[in-house]
């Protein structure tokens, strides 16, 4: 049975399996290039068959990609979706719970890691001052007391 | 901080990001550049054997057709291939039009 796959799932799986690529590039040649060139033969002009291998390239892979896949997809049929297992009223409880404390305990244990990582960021991220300088207080101030305090540091430096 | 110190650090980060990025999509390049070999050295050796053979009529015919055309299929699905890697990426692979 021919189903049309999502164009998107075409372009993720080409991009990604090299495989498939090759299967899809030799079964285009022999389904694209092998005809074209026998009706070149007999009479198709040369531009025309070009054209059709450099337009219908990507259409027939693609094509092909949904015949290979409708053939390795399982075919699920009517029989097999009335044969599934009910889930009961007790069980869709159970499940929810299940899964609903093992959302909280995922997100407290990434809620800590994610501190520990925030905490240790600072840590390596923390700024280096120069030796004139203290890690932690802030630059001298200019104060009325003392004026150009700040000026004082900048001009003992070797710049 | 010179102008010159001032600039580097500011393309540094992306350099290393873009460069980083095609390399590793690098190999869907090199898998789709050795996909295409295959086809075009099928077809060189296809015309190898086939120039040692007294053919002559619509045969001859189709076996020149069927080279031309599937050298021309191995460049076109090399490009098609590198343009849908690139477009799937959607990082670095802008890298190879830089």
């Amino acid at each position: 049975m021919f189903r049309l796959a999502n164009p998107a799932d075409f372009f993720r799986d080409y991009s990604e399996s090299p495989r498939l690529k090759f299967k899809l590039a030799w079964l285009m040649v022999g389904g694209l290039v092998v005809p074209l060139a026998f009706l070149m033969a007999f009479g198709l002009p040369e531009k025309y068959a070009a054209y059709l291998v450099l337009v219908g390239m990507v259409p027939f892979e693609y094509v092909t990609y949904c015949v290979l896949r409708s053939r390795q997809a399982p075919v699920t049929t009517k029989y097999e979706v009335a044969a599934a297992p009910a889930i009961s009223a007790e069980l869709f409880v159970f499940l929810s719970d299940s899964m609903a404390a093992n959302w909280a305990e995922r997100m407290e244990i990434q809620r800590t890691q994610s501190e520990e990582l925030q905490k240790r960021l600072i840590e390596l991220l923390a700024p280096t001052r120069t030796t004139t300088q203290s890690a932690t207080a802030p630059p001298p101030i200019s104060t009325p007391d003392k004026p150009g305090a700040p000026y004082a540091a900048v001009s003992s430096a070797s710049w | 901080m010179s102008f010159g110190r001032e600039i580097w650090d500011a393309v540094r980060p992306n350099l290393v990001r873009s460069t980083t990025a095609f390399l590793n999509e690098f190999s869907k390049y090199f898998y789709d550049f050795l996909n295409s070999c295959s086809i075009w050295a099928f077809f060189y050796l296809f015309r190898v054997v086939t120039s040692r053979m007294p053919a002559e009529g619509w045969i001859a015919c189709v076996i020149v057709y069927l080279h031309d055309l599937g050298v021309l299929a191995a460049m076109g699905n090399l490009l098609s291939s590198i343009i849908i890697d690139i477009v799937q990426s959607r990082r670095g692979g802008a890298v190879c039009f830089a």
